[in-house]
């Protein structure tokens, strides 16, 4: 509990800011995938079905 | 050019014949696989979930995490050996199938993530962890094996 509270009076420290970067393009980088993904396949069945 | 070959080469190599040859083997390689696949879901699901405090939540984190990460290396293991053997069958047309490279590419990420980034800073007490880290992590994790099955399960309707 003593190192929570200093390790949040300290901010976040290497591996932790590492680890944001990390997740977070990785989610962002995901997002766009399955949004190119998905609106092509809404592209192909509107071709198809009108 | 060298990476088509390679391909090829694996194919008619005995692991490709076996697995052409012999639909029963195959089929045995192909329900480990998806097993396996259960199996590392589900480890990463209870970890990702009990990071952001949806389940589990009388258990302490760092006992479902170290937990689950015995059985994740397992089912990674199991799925790497009989992917390899499956893809070996058909390694031609797995070669023109975008659908095999984005899995293999969220596959490499998924591996990188865990072993350089997710375990390094689970070792720690996770009370010390910043929670916004802890829940990026978590759901970036989620994201990165859901793209793993999603992208597989692709390759077999493309």
């Amino acid at each position: 509990m003593q190192e929570s509270s200093e390790s949040k009076k300290e901010g976040m420290d290497r591996l932790e800011l590492i680890a944001l970067g990390a997740s977070s393009t990785v989610i962002v980088v995901a997002l766009i995938y399955w949004a190119i993904q998905i609106s092509g396949v809404l592209e192909m069945l509107e071709m198809a079905y009108g | 050019m060298e990476l088509l070959t390679f391909f090829e080469w694996a194919e008619t190599s005995m692991l490709g014949s076996i697995g052409k040859t012999y639909g029963g083997v195959y089929a045995i390689g192909q329900s480990l696989h998806l097993m396996s696949l259960a199996l590392l879901g589900g480890t990463v699901l209870v970890t990702d979930l009990r990071l952001l405090n949806v389940m589990l939540r009388d258990v302490p984190s760092e006992v479902v995490v170290e937990s689950a990460h015995k059985w994740f290396r397992v089912a990674l293991i199991v799925i790497i050996s009989t992917g390899i053997f499956m893809a070996a069958a058909v390694a031609t047309r797995m070669y023109y199938n975008p659908f095999y490279w984005a899995k293999m590419s969220a596959l490499l990420t998924g591996i990188v993530f865990v072993f350089a980034i997710k375990r390094p800073l689970l070792k720690r007490p996770h009370a010390s962890i910043n929670p916004i880290v802890l829940k990026a992590v978590a759901v970036a994790s989620i994201i990165i094996w859901f793209s793993v099955a999603a992208t597989g399960r692709w390759i077999g309707f493309s």
